[in-house]
């Protein structure tokens, strides 16, 4: 056994009961609330412009084959999965319309009549299966993910999937990119050119994909859902954040991805576009490094936890478009009630930093325990606009309380803290992944964890997210997950900083964009149009 | 000089193995495992886990010695096979050959814009050294050496296709698309070339046979054109070359900033991601490019200077 089975399987059982939380039977996973309708809506007639779309997003280096660039297929609405995270982050239907356990490693899912692939093949039980033993066949994470032990087609409509270990949320973890149901038949049929051609369900299907340069995608005539708005949308790609927004200012491109904080008040200033904030889903924060001298006390922690003025960061770095972070799950993930946060105290950090022994006996601001200066390495990275300027403005709020911080920007974030020749480690990590909070409960604060950099070890805490998963009635389940997150907090595993909104810049000619879903992945459907 | 021409050109693969062998050990170095960084970006702010790295290190190939690893791409690219990018799973060379024409469409642009603005600025400047016109020369000069090339493009973007709405601020395609990413490029180049024209004709003008021509009785108009122009381009022509080849491979940061899809933002994508297969086709595209640039520079020299001699040492 792998040393990644225990937390899989617990990680099953615990997503069967966030399904039980989101609402419906216990064994039954209710109608979706935000999936498109099912009605065969009347295609609009193509108007000139108004039926054409270009997009700036970040990255078109990957082609849009699922199992390849998820990441990429899943919000350019090409791909859909059996199941996907709603608003409020918990799965619902998507391909499939129902999903009943039959016993802790059974459950048969209900898939979506009437859903025809891009190349006009309708989608059925066997095509489903076909399509998920591609994934877990080729992709070695989404077999460890699944943990599928057969699939069988039961009816034309119904597939019976029978995992390893129990599996009650097996339906959040449907929710995976990489999931999304391709047709398999074709995928075996066209070889290598389904990856930059790959014949999937959404509303939009790829015409032409160049890599790093441009992808056109056109209306799915046969989609089930209401119709696409759009004839053809060209997603360009500028890794270039300035460019992005420039060619959305020049009207080159109608919407720009992932503005930079900055950006999002040129876009507020601009008469002729609309700032679209979508509700925050990952966390901005430092990682503490456990193992390095002066951060094994946790006094020093509490004390960089209680330095850092977040509300002036949401301010400062987001210019408001986020939310201040007091542990590590975003708003609305966990209903815990009071949590006992740290907030911004400057005074009580200087007093736990005395208490720990670091006093400035030589008067030059920075605080010496044994004749050594209290000076921490401090690592960000710029793949996240947002993490230097964080970096930047912690090291001046630490040096206000006598701490030290040294700067440095690194390229590859990973390689980097693998080394681990750092104290703090701005970064950013989704934290809503799946819908349950097991998934980052398990991955980022547990002994041994793949997702915990810094080393944070606690028996508190790994009991607790042991328990987690374990849990079966819901209300129980909250409760330790809420026990592990302020066990979390006290003990200042990371030091949280903030929730940052996802920004996108819009023309004021675009419809149907309201409210950006939470999660990123859910960008473009049928709905986005222009006028 | 078809000797000499043959001889640089069979040095030319030794010089290409050297390289090579360099580049790969000096990217295996690199901090980064090629694996991870594509999982992660697969898998946007997830953790990603140990086994499936493992995995696909085996599946492409890096679990192997690097010397066994080498020999492989070597053999590859003896039989013109630039192997697969990891990230894509697309042919390099196929890659690299669709993206040549965008980068030397651009590349050239900028060449000729610079030769065509730098050259008779400097000259003009060295006649009439002192003057109102060469200050705003030098002044020129000066800007475009000092304002590096991503906040000129950002400027130009701003301004020319934001404010004034008179250009396409990214993208691909017409003419008007090229406008503004040659300018961008051409800049930094332009102004190297205009003081070095300008600094080079001043050294010429002040040459014995400068004199010599004049008191022969030539127009003044022939004493520059003819006598003081050619021998004061050699040192232009050394720099249009070594430009040429920067700007084939230089145009990294104009190609991502104005979304141009040629080889230099191919390569960077590539870079960041650890994508060896392509960055070390691209280093070997970089060196074949630099290695005939210098090449046909020296035979310019030739057709510039005939006292040069390539079979024989100088006396």
């Amino acid at each position: 056994m792998t040393i990644f089975a225990r937390p899989i399987s617990v990680l099953l059982i615990l997503m069967g009961v966030a399904l039980i939380a989101c609402g419906g039977a216990a064994t039954s996973v209710p109608e979706p609330t935000t999936a498109p309708l099912a009605a065969a809506n009347p295609i609009p007639a193509d108007r000139g412009k108004a039926s054409s779309m270009i997009i700036a997003v970040v990255f078109l280096d990957q082609p849009p084959d699922p199992l390849q660039a998820g990441w990429l297929a899943l919000p350019t609405g090409l791909s859909e999965t059996l199941f996907r995270l709603g608003k409020e982050f918990s799965p619902e239907p998507w391909l499939a319309t129902g999903a009943e356990q039959i016993d802790e490693r059974t459950w048969d899912i209900s898939i979506r009549e009437g859903v025809t692939f891009h190349n006009g093949v309708g989608m059925d039980a066997a095509a489903v299966k076909a399509s998920l033993d591609r994934a877990i066949t080729q992709n070695r994470g989404m077999a460890t993910l699944l943990d599928i032990a057969s699939i069988e087609v039961t009816d034309a409509l119904t597939v019976r999937i029978v995992t390893n270990g129990a599996s009650p949320v097996l339906p959040g973890l449907l929710t995976a990119n990489k999931t999304a149901i391709v047709d398999a038949a074709a995928a075996k049929a066209m070889g290598d050119a389904f990856a930059t051609k790959p014949v999937l369900t959404g509303p939009y299907k790829v015409e032409k994909f160049e890599l790093d340069k441009e992808m056109v995608v056109t209306r799915h005539h046969q989609y089930w859902g209401s119709a696409p708005k759009l004839g053809q949308i060209k997603y360009l790609g500028l890794a270039d954040a300035n460019s992005r927004l420039l060619a959305l200012q020049s009207g080159d491109v109608d919407i720009a991805v992932y503005l930079s904080p900055e950006g999002t008040t040129t876009v507020q200033n601009d008469p002729n576009l609309a700032l679209k904030s979508a509700a925050p889903n990952a966390l901005t924060f430092m990682f503490v490094n456990h193992e390095r001298g002066a951060m094994k006390d946790e006094r020093v922690r509490q004390a960089v936890a209680l330095a850092v003025d977040r509300q002036a960061l949401v301010n400062a770095v987001t210019q408001g478009k986020g939310a201040e972070a007091i542990g590590p799950f975003p708003p609305g993930f966990l209903d815990c009630g009071q949590l006992r946060a740290r907030l911004f105290d400057p005074a009580k950090a200087r007093v736990l930093l005395s208490d720990a022994g670091y006093d400035d006996t030589d008067g030059d601001g920075i605080r010496e325990k044994d004749g050594q200066p209290l000076t921490l390495d401090l690592l960000t990275y710029r793949q996240r606009p947002e993490l230097p300027l964080i970096a930047e403005a912690a090291q001046s709020m630490l040096k206000d309380v006598g701490i030290q911080a040294k700067v440095q920007l690194v390229e590859q974030p990973v390689p980097a803290a693998n080394q681990g020749n750092w104290d703090l480690f701005t970064w950013y990590n989704g934290t809503t992944s799946t819908g349950d909070p097991f998934w980052a409960l398990d991955r980022m604060y547990t002994t041994g964890g793949p997702g915990n950099r810094g080393h944070f070890s606690s028996p508190r805490v790994d009991d607790l997210a042991a328990q987690v998963g374990h849990a079966i009635e819901p209300a129980e389940r909250q409760r330790l997950a809420c026990e592990a997150t302020q066990a979390i907090i006290d003990e200042v595993a990371i030091v949280p900083i903030l929730f940052p909104n996802f920004n996108y810049g819009v023309s004021k000619d675009v419809v149907g964009f309201d409210e950006p879903h939470p999660v990123p992945m859910y960008f473009v459907d049928s709905n986005v149009g222009k006028r | 000089m078809r000797a000499y021409v043959a001889r640089r050109l069979l040095i030319l693969p030794a010089m290409l193995f050297g390289i090579s062998i360099i580049s790969f050990a000096l990217l295996n170095f690199a901090p980064g495992d090629p694996a991870e960084i594509i999982l992660l970006r697969q898998n946007p702010g997830e953790p990603v886990l140990p086994e499936a790295v493992q995995a696909l290190r085996q599946q492409l190939g890096l679990d192997a010695a690097l010397p066994l690893r080498y020999v492989r791409w070597l053999f590859g690219v003896l039989r013109a096979d630039l192997g697969e990018s990891y990230r894509s799973g697309t042919p390099i060379r196929n890659e690299l050959i669709k993206r040549f024409p965008a980068t030397m469409m651009l590349a050239l642009a900028s060449l000729a814009l610079s030769v065509v603005v730098s050259i008779p600025l400097g000259i003009v400047g060295a006649l009439s050294r002192g003057s109102p016109l060469d200050g705003l020369s030098r002044i020129l000069a000066l800007l475009g050496a000092a304002v590096p090339s991503y906040v000129l493009a950002l400027l130009l973007m701003l301004f020319i296709a934001v404010k004034l709405n008179w250009l396409p601020a990214i993208g691909y395609g017409g003419p008007k698309h090229l406008i503004l990413p040659t300018i961008a490029l051409a800049a930094g180049g332009s102004a190297q070339l205009m003081r070095l024209t300008r600094a080079s004709m001043l050294e010429v003008l002040q040459q014995d046979y400068m004199r010599t021509a004049r008191a022969k009785g030539l127009t003044e108009r022939s004493v520059v054109l003819v006598h003081g122009l050619k021998n004061g381009l050699l040192p232009v022509v050394t720099m249009l070359g070594i430009s040429l080849g920067h700007l084939l491979g230089g145009t990294v940061i104009v190609e991502t900033i104005f979304g141009w899809p040629g080889v230099g933002r191919y390569a960077v994508e590539s870079i960041l991601q650890r994508d060896y297969p392509v960055v070390q086709g691209f280093v070997l595209y970089m060196a074949v490019i630099f290695l005939l640039a210098n090449l046909a520079v020296d035979l310019a020299y030739r057709w510039l200077d005939p006292r040069l001699h390539f079979d024989r040492q100088p006396v």
